[in-house]
Formats: C-alpha cells, sequence, structure tokens
C-alpha cells in the first residue's frame, strides 16, 4: 500500500499542484476589487465566498478536478498489459483500490481544499474585502469539495469499466452529477449534507467494487451490489430529468394564470389575471371586462401602488438557502459612494465599509450609529427571522418594537413609530405614490393587532382604522391611495395557499378614514388540482419506492423534530385522495415493470433469491428500476444452439433446451497432438 | 498435486461474436519450458490473461498451481511471476526505483537475481527506466519478474519489438538465468525460431483454435515437405488428409502436409511424375507452412504474359 501510494503521488502531484494554482488563481482574480465595476448588482465581489464567481469555480472547477484526477490515475494506466502488470501484483484489488484512492483523495484536497481555504482564510483578513465575513459562508465550498470528490470517485468508476464512452460507462459520472445538482438546489446545509453523503456512499463501495470485479456487477458482494444499484438510480433520475427538461424545451407548457385584486388609478376595484407577466385580463367585480383608454393592455402604472404591511404573529424559522449572501448579511439598495452598507442578521444591526480601505466603519442600531468595533454602543433590533424574510429594505424597516427610517447618507437613524407598550406592532411601510421621493420619509402605515394607522412623516396620525374581527385568517394587507389622497384602500389578504378558500376582505376609506365601502371579496381560483395527463406521466415516471422513501423520512423526522412536514396520512382528504391516486399510477407502473421484466427474470441467469429481489426491485422502481436492470446484469451473448437451432447463451456449456454441448473445433487432420498415435510415415 | 502446472478446459472467450480462444484443452507439465506459438491475434494474449484470472472465459476453466485461476490470492500470485508483452515500466522512475517498488511486493525478493540480471543486462541503477532502449527495458522487467523467484514464470512475446540480434540474445539469456529444474516456464511467440533452440514442448495456436501440442521434435517429424517434378501441365492432384499448401509452378509441384500416413504416402507415390523428392524443412519453415495460409497456389509465367498482353 505505502509503495502505491507514493507511486500515484509522485504521478500526479503535478497535476494537482497546477489545478491548485489554477484554483487559486481563478478565485482571487473573480474577487479582485474593480473600481468600474463598482455599484449594486455589477460588482459582487462583496458576496466574498458566495459571490457568483467563486460558486462559479467551485461548482464547476471542483468536479472537473475531481473527475479529472480519477481519469489520470486510470486511463494512464489501463493500456491492457500495463494494468495486467499492476494487477497480477501480490496484492489484493482492495489494496490496488486504497493505494489509488486515497493519495488521489489527497491530491484532490490539496488541488481543491487548500487553495479555497486559503481564498477563505485571506477573505476573513481585515481590509481584503468591504463586507463583512462569516466563517460558515465556507460551507457552500466545502458542499462542492464533497460532491466533487463524488466525481473523483465516479471517475475512478468510469475509468475502469468496460463499456462504450457514449453508453452506460458514463453513468456513473451522471450520477455524480445528480447528487452534485441536488445538494446545491436544496435549501438548508443539513438537507444538502445528507444527499451528498448518500451520493458518495453509492458512488464509493460502487467504484471500490468496480475494482474488485473490473467493472462488472457480481453476484459475490451484496452491499457493493446494492451501491452501485442506487448509483445507477441515480443517474438514471438525472437522466429523466434532462429528458423532461428537453421535452418542455421542445413542447413548452402552457404558462401559469395568476389572478389578483387591485386598484384602477381611477379608483375601481378590479379582477386581474397575470399570464406570463403580462395582464391577459380585467374584470370588474361585476364580470364586466374592462379595456385600458387609448392602449392595448394595462400596464402596471393603469394601476395604484399597494404596499404589503405584515399582518402574521408566526414565529416559523425560515433558513435561508446555505449557498446564498442573504443568509448572513444583506447589501442596501442604493449604497452611498464611498461606503457599502449592510444588515448583518448576527448581530441585528447595519454595519458599514470603506470601499478604498476595505474596512469596518461603523454600525448603525435602534441606539444611533457607533464607530468600527463599538457594535454595543449601535445596539441590536429586535427581529425574528420570519420578519426579517420579508423586510423590505428600501422602503422602513420594522422591528418587533418599532418602525425606523435609516439614512444612510448621513449615518442616521430615526424611529418613526412607536406602538403602546404591550402591544406588538406586526407591520409598516410607506404608502407608495408614483412621484415618491425615496430619501425622504412620506406617509406610512403601521398595524398592531387591534388598529391600522396611516401616519404623516412627523407622526401625525391621519387616520385609525380597527382591524376586521377575522385578522388571524389574513397574512397582509395592502394600503394604496389615489393621487389626490382622497380615498384610500385596504385588502385584506390570506395566505397564497388559502387564495381559493378564504375570501380577501376589501375596504374603500375617505382621506379621513371612515369606511365608504367594505366588501368581501369572492375567492381567487388556484390551478384546478386534477389528474392530468401531465400528473399520469409524472406519476409513472416516479418510483413508487421514492415516494415511499420521502413519506418514511418526512415520518421520522416528524416523529424526531419540532418541524413541520406533511406524511400524506396528515393531509385533508381531497388533497389525500389525489396523492394516493399518483400513488397508485405510481405502484402500478412498477407492477407492469416487473410483469414485462418476468421473462428474462425466469431464465436460468438468476437464483431464486434474486429473482424475488429484483421483482421486488423492479415494483418499487418502475420505469427507471428496468432501465437500472438491464445496466447491471452482464447478459452473456447468445448464438444459435448448433443442434436445436434455439438461441442459447455462449457461457453454458450444455444447451438449456437439448442439453447439446458446443460442438469442438473441427479438425481437418493437420491436428499435431502429442498423446495422437504416430503415424507411420518413413 | 497434478504434475501440470497449467491447465485448461475447454477455455473460451469470445469478444461479442468473435471467438478468440476456441475450447482450448492446454497442459503444460512441471519444470518444462513451454513454446506457445501463433500468429499475431491468434488469441495466445488472451489465453495468458485468462490462465491469470485478468479476463474471465466466456466459458471452461483454467487453473495454475492447481487453482483456479478465477480464484488466485495474492500468495498465488507471488508464486507466478508474468511479464506482459510491451515491457511498461513507470518511466519515470530509475532503475533503482523500479526495483525498489517492485520489492515492496513481493515478501520473497531477491536483490542479488535483481542485480545480477541489471548487469547481465549493462543497466545503469540511475538511469531513468524511460530513457532505456527497448532491449534494456525488456532486461529491467525481467528483472523484476526474475527477482520474486516465481515458480511459474509466464512470458508473453517477451522479444516482442526488439532486432534479431537483440532478440535472440535477450530469449538466450532470458533462459539462461531463468532455467531451473523446478521451474516452469510459458511463453508465448509469433516466431518458432525464439524458441526452436530452448522449448521443450510447443502448443500451435491458430484462430484461436489450438493446432498442435507436442515435442519439438514430434512437431518438426510430423511436418513434412515433398517436391515433384512433371512435363507439360502436370498430374491433377486428389484430395490429400493432413494436405497444409501446394504450390504449383512450371514442371513443379510442392506439397506440404501434417500427419503423412502410409495411405497418403501411396496415393502421393501413385502421381504420374518424373521425379519426386521430399525436401528437408527448417523448424521455422515447418511452423510457418504450418500456421501460414492453406490451400492451393499456383504461380505461371505464362499468365503473367497473359496479362501484359
Amino acid at each position: 500500500m505505502k509503495a502505491l501510494f507514493w507511486k500515484e503521488w509522485r504521478e500526479n502531484i503535478l497535476w494537482a499542484v497546477l489545478a491548485a494554482l489554477c484554483v487559486a488563481g481563478a478565485m482571487f482574480y473573480g474577487l479582485r476589487s474593480d473600481p468600474e465595476r463598482s455599484g449594486y448588482g455589477i460588482d459582487s465581489t462583496w458576496q466574498g465566498l458566495l459571490s457568483p464567481q467563486l460558486l462559479l469555480v467551485s461548482t464547476f472547477g471542483f468536479p472537473l478536478i475531481g473527475a479529472g484526477l480519477g481519469f489520470l490515475q486510470i486511463l494512464t494506466e489501463l493500456r491492457r498489459d500495463q494494468w495486467a502488470f499492476l494487477v497480477h501484483r501480490p496484492i489484493t484489488r482492495n489494496t490496488i483500490f486504497w493505494g489509488k484512492a486515497l493519495p488521489g483523495l489527497l491530491l484532490y484536497i490539496l488541488a481543491t481544499a487548500v487553495p479555497y481555504f486559503v481564498v477563505a482564510w485571506w477573505a476573513s483578513r481585515p481590509g481584503s474585502l468591504p463586507a463583512p465575513f462569516d466563517w460558515r459562508m465556507t460551507e457552500a465550498g466545502m458542499m462542492d469539495l464533497l460532491t466533487g470528490s463524488g466525481f473523483y470517485f465516479a471517475a475512478l468508476w468510469t475509468g475502469i469499466a468496460p463499456g462504450r464512452w457514449f453508453g452506460p460507462r458514463l453513468l456513473p459520472l451522471v450520477a455524480a452529477c445528480y447528487g452534485a445538482v441536488l445538494s446545491k438546489g436544496y435549501q438548508s446545509f443539513d438537507g444538502a449534507l445528507e444527499i451528498a453523503l448518500v451520493t458518495l456512499l453509492a458512488l464509493i463501495p460502487a467504484s471500490w467494487n468496480a475494482f474488485q470485479t473490473f467493472g462488472a456487477f457480481q453476484r459475490e458482494n451484496p452491499a457493493a451490489r446494492a451501491a452501485t444499484v442506487l448509483a445507477l438510480l441515480l443517474a438514471t433520475a438525472m437522466l429523466s430529468s434532462w429528458v423532461q427538461a428537453g421535452w418542455a424545451l421542445v413542447f413548452p407548457r402552457k404558462p401559469h394564470a395568476y389572478t389578483q385584486y387591485m386598484v384602477t388609478n381611477q379608483g375601481e376595484l378590479v379582477q386581474v389575471t397575470q399570464l406570463s407577466s403580462s395582464f391577459s385580463k380585467v374584470r370588474t367585480l361585476d364580470g364586466r371586462d374592462v379595456m385600458p383608454d387609448g392602449k392595448r393592455t394595462f400596464a402596471w402604472d393603469d394601476f395604484l401602488s399597494a404596499n404589503s404591511v405584515n399582518l402574521s404573529l408566526r414565529q416559523d424559522r425560515y433558513p435561508r438557502p446555505y449557498r446564498r449572501i442573504d443568509r448572513f448579511f444583506q447589501q442596501i439598495h442604493g449604497n452611498v459612494q464611498d461606503v457599502s452598507w449592510y444588515f448583518l442578521q448576527k448581530n441585528l444591526q447595519f454595519v458599514s465599509y470603506d470601499k478604498l480601505s476595505k474596512r469596518l466603519t461603523g454600525h448603525l442600531g435602534p441606539k444611533g450609529f457607533a464607530p468600527a468595533g463599538e457594535a454595543g454602543q449601535a445596539g441590536h433590533f429586535a427581529m425574528d427571522s420570519y420578519r426579517l424574510r420579508y423586510q423590505n429594505f428600501m422602503g422602513l424597516f420594522t422591528t418587533e418594537e418599532a418602525l425606523y427610517h435609516p439614512r444612510f447618507i448621513r449615518n442616521e437613524i430615526q424611529e418613526v413609530y412607536r406602538p403602546p407598550v404591550g402591544v406588538p406592532l406586526l407591520g409598516g411601510d410607506r404608502i407608495y405614490t408614483r412621484l415618491m421621493e425615496w430619501d425622504k420619509l412620506g406617509d406610512f402605515v403601521s398595524a398592531t393587532p387591534q388598529v391600522l394607522q396611516a401616519h404623516q412623516a412627523d407622526g401625525t396620525v391621519l387616520w385609525t382604522f380597527p382591524q376586521p374581527e377575522n385578522l388571524g385568517q389574513f397574512s397582509s394587507v395592502a394600503v394604496s391611495r389615489l393621487a389626490d389622497a382622497s380615498r384610500y384602500f385596504l385588502l385584506y389578504q390570506p395566505d397564497y395557499n388559502k387564495l381559493d378558500r378564504q375570501p380577501p376582505l376589501f375596504f374603500e376609506l375617505s382621506a379621513e378614514g371612515s369606511v365608504r365601502n367594505r366588501r368581501e371579496l369572492p375567492t381567487t381560483p388556484r390551478q384546478p388540482r386534477r389528474l392530468t395527463a401531465q400528473t399520469i406521466k409524472n406519476a409513472c415516471l416516479t418510483p413508487f419506492g421514492q415516494t415511499l422513501w420521502q413519506q418514511v423520512v418526512y415520518a421520522t423526522r416528524s416523529a424526531l423534530t419540532d418541524a413541520t412536514y406533511t406524511p400524506v396520512w396528515n393531509l385533508k382528504p381531497n388533497v389525500r385522495r389525489h396523492t394516493l391516486t399518483v400513488w397508485g399510477i405510481s405502484l402500478s407502473t412498477g407492477i407492469l415493470c416487473a410483469a414485462a421484466c418476468l421473462p428474462l427474470l425466469r431464465s436460468s441467469f438468476f437464483s431464486p433469491r434474486e429473482r424475488i429481489a429484483w421483482s421486488a426491485f423492479l415494483i418499487l422502481y418502475g420505469l427507471a428500476g428496468v432501465a437500472v436492470f438491464f445496466l447491471v446484469n452482464r447478459w452473456p451473448t447468445r448464438a444459435s444452439c448448433p443442434s436445436c437451432g434455439q438461441m442459447r447463451s455462449r457461457e453454458f456449456k450444455r444447451c438449456p433446451r437439448c442439453q447439446a454441448e458446443w460442438p469442438a473445433p473441427a479438425r481437418d487432420g493437420t491436428e499435431i497432438f502429442e498423446a495422437d498415435a504416430s503415424p507411420g510415415a518413413s | 498435486m497434478s504434475t501440470y502446472v497449467i491447465e485448461t478446459e475447454g477455455l473460451t472467450r469470445t469478444f461479442g461474436k468473435h471467438c478468440a480462444v476456441h475450447d482450448l484443452n492446454l497442459r503444460v507439465p512441471k519444470g518444462c519450458i513451454f513454446g506457445f506459438l501463433g500468429r499475431n491475434g491468434a488469441g495466445k494474449s488472451t489465453t495468458i490473461r485468462m490462465v491469470l484470472g485478468l479476463v474471465k472465459p466466456t466459458r471452461g476453466v483454467a487453473r495454475v498451481l492447481g487453482r483456479d485461476s478465477s480464484a488466485l490470492q495474492p500468495e498465488d500470485r507471488a508464486r507466478i511471476g508474468y511479464l506482459p508483452e510491451g515491457h511498461h515500466v513507470y518511466g519515470w522512475m530509475t532503475v533503482e526505483e523500479c526495483g525498489r517498488f517492485q520489492a515492496s511486493f513481493y515478501p520473497r525478493w531477491n536483490p542479488d537475481i535483481f542485480h545480477a540480471v541489471l548487469s547481465h543486462f549493462r543497466l545503469d541503477r540511475k538511469n531513468k527506466a524511460g530513457n532505456l532502449s527497448r532491449g534494456q527495458r525488456a532486461g529491467l522487467c525481467l528483472a523484476l519478474v526474475l527477482a520474486p523467484e516465481p515458480e511459474v514464470l509466464i512470458l508473453d512475446d517477451p522479444a516482442l519489438g526488439l532486432d534479431p540480434v537483440a532478440r535472440r540474445s535477450l530469449i538466450q539469456s532470458m533462459l539462461y538465468v531463468t532455467r531451473r529444474s523446478d521451474r516452469t516456464i510459458l511463453f508465448s511467440s509469433h516466431l518458432l525460431s525464439d524458441v526452436e533452440r530452448v522449448a521443450d514442448e510447443i502448443a500451435v495456436l491458430d484462430r484461436g483454435v489450438l493446432r498442435a501440442s507436442c515435442r519439438l521434435e514430434t512437431f518438426r517429424r510430423r511436418v513434412r515437405q515433398f517436391t515433384f517434378r512433371y512435363q507439360g501441365d502436370g498430374p491433377p492432384l486428389p484430395p490429400l488428409p493432413g494436405l497444409l499448401q501446394s504450390f504449383r509452378t512450371e514442371g513443379e509441384l510442392s506439397l506440404t502436409l501434417a500427419n503423412l500416413d502410409a495411405e497418403t504416402e501411396a496415393a502421393l507415390r501413385a502421381l504420374k511424375v518424373e521425379a519426386f523428392e521430399e525436401v528437408p524443412l527448417s523448424l521455422e519453415d515447418a511452423f510457418i507452412s504450418y500456421v501460414g495460409e492453406r490451400g492451393e497456389k499456383s504461380f505461371f509465367t505464362r499468365d503473367l504474359e497473359g496479362a501484359k498482353s
């Protein structure tokens, strides 16, 4: 093992160092500060380790390096005699595998993790980037390192597996790709870690098995075979996604229609249906279609701008995606010239960085501005994660205690409203108008469980409106007003998933706040939940085993944690009926697949135990299972039996039908064997 | 234990529809130098790989040192030396490093043998293996294979790619240093001249089928060539069992036959010809006739003239 380790290390160290230099170079280049590119949305270097450039390097670079190292270790030695020279040595295949994989992994770490953490260390030092730094920002890179190592093992497997390059030989790489895509799409780091580990747990034993059997799926190691099957299932899932994505490209779906209530500039309440972000239908409440004056279609500026004031007292935790910077801090739009402002979630306060020196210059909290290092002096805002999720940094800053108006250009913050002691503040926002000046505080609204109030900038109350009795059924209220401020409109709206059940509530108020009109509006339709061709297709393609597994995971998590998951037996009857129908289709597809493969299963390649195992697998994994079934089993070449004419496997000595053996090579009298009687030639 | 160190029974290997080795029954006795002959693509290397358990046979079994090839353990492999064709070495290692690397795998590594072979081939130990000539690389590979003192030595065309002088020199020196009464050597080649001086027994593989397996002398005795001289068009050739080749020119007919028996000889004598003589064949000529293209051939100058006009 030591000698093999040394050999692999010596052979590939130069490549690893070269890759490390490339990674470090690309990352430092991505993080270079370019004054020409400064400005929000253009220069993203402030995002540091989570900037798109760095994520691009780690997302694509690490898998490429992993796969490259794996191929280098195998393909350079795979010329048949050199490989034979290697494996004929008196060592086990296990030793050969780990003799390659361990130095390979170390080289992979050298080529990827070392430069990544050097860059992370550099970014963490004050004066490197004009933005805060949190070591948890490395989680995205660590995930890329982990999924990249999956590509390394996939390349070992692909390299050694017999077969054609454009065929099943590439499937291990596809499986690694699926693991990487899935873990990147996951919101929480823990969930992504689970996916990455499952992929690795499939790919490591499968590539190990490929070394033991030279790429053949053999029957002696059940654990490795299970890993191979799992890896190939991941690969087929990825292929299926690609096929579906391709299908959607060729036959795009009809765009989703979305219906909501809006108020026109003339103060008329209408029901607006949007299709692909354009207004396809605008109707009055009595069902009359409305057309805009002198225009073909409506535009956003035909309607009053409405804010959205939170009304919920929910305390749910909303973990932000682990690969997004707003999990740690958010850049404030409209930053001042030489200073960048951020809202730092860890400290619950604003912080400023000088763009030139790239150092922290101050903190802004409820108590005002404090110079760098005096975070306590500025104070911390009282906020829960739900409120933070829906915080609108462009409007007023809403906390649990008060509404604030920060003025970053002057390093100031103004408390504009604080409810009476003991009354929680639900939310608040500006009242938007077309010609609003963003830097100046205009009229705004505040919401408590008892009242909704409109205020002027100096704090004078314009009107007070008592909240409806069924306030708990609404999640937000949209407040808008006519340009001359003669009328106000309040639209109480339920959660998105209750839109088809809970009717919204509409009030029209005078300038003094008296109710001129109150209406309970009809519910807006959601997409019909019924069995369409699309649903049936999805049900056929989704393996029953996968659905079952998800339910088991949900149920286990529900039992172990206080998080809310929704196993099917907790769903409402109509949803449960729909879900169970989808499951039925999925299960029927599995049974049909197993039945279709039955003739093959009954052939002599499979032992009775294997027949049962494969049948169960095919029922659980349906069409994907059929693909894996054909991929992993080594189907022997067949030829017609010289005796009975039926096709038979070349691997068996006797024909299963007529019991005849394969004929020996024909002799033509020129054969010379020592055992033969010596001819009497003279 | 069987007196045969290597045995195969019905060994068959197909690649798709192509049958590389067909129903091979081979036996290599202990202590013998066994020449495994055949043209390029005859199936020699595939057979050797199946014997070593590196390639799974389509059907049939192979046994080495009494153990099924598919179940060879590391300790079995330590008793089997294998020199694959191509003489692959890690080019970035020095000759000395190659030795150290190989020694780490073998419990019974004999450095004296390694250094003796290096000296025999005049190899500088500090030279990079990648800088060695083909002949020197073959010598280094041989040293790496011999130093663990294997009981069975399997050499897959060890002199491939060498010039005739280096070829002969390598074969002779190789057998000089490897010959031991208890050591069995199987080596493949596509030229009989490589093996005729040293082999005790040979096997000839032709398009995947074993055509001969015998002592060298038997092979030489059984392949014979005759020349017949005649006037005019010559006698028609009757069907002859064991006919390998016939070559007809103006006034002359040359026949190469295997396993000539009394009946065939009588049929030959019955041909109405002016002269009839047996041509002595070297072992190499016999081998080339044996594995060469079979059937009747002719060459007449009148055909050339006809073609010109």
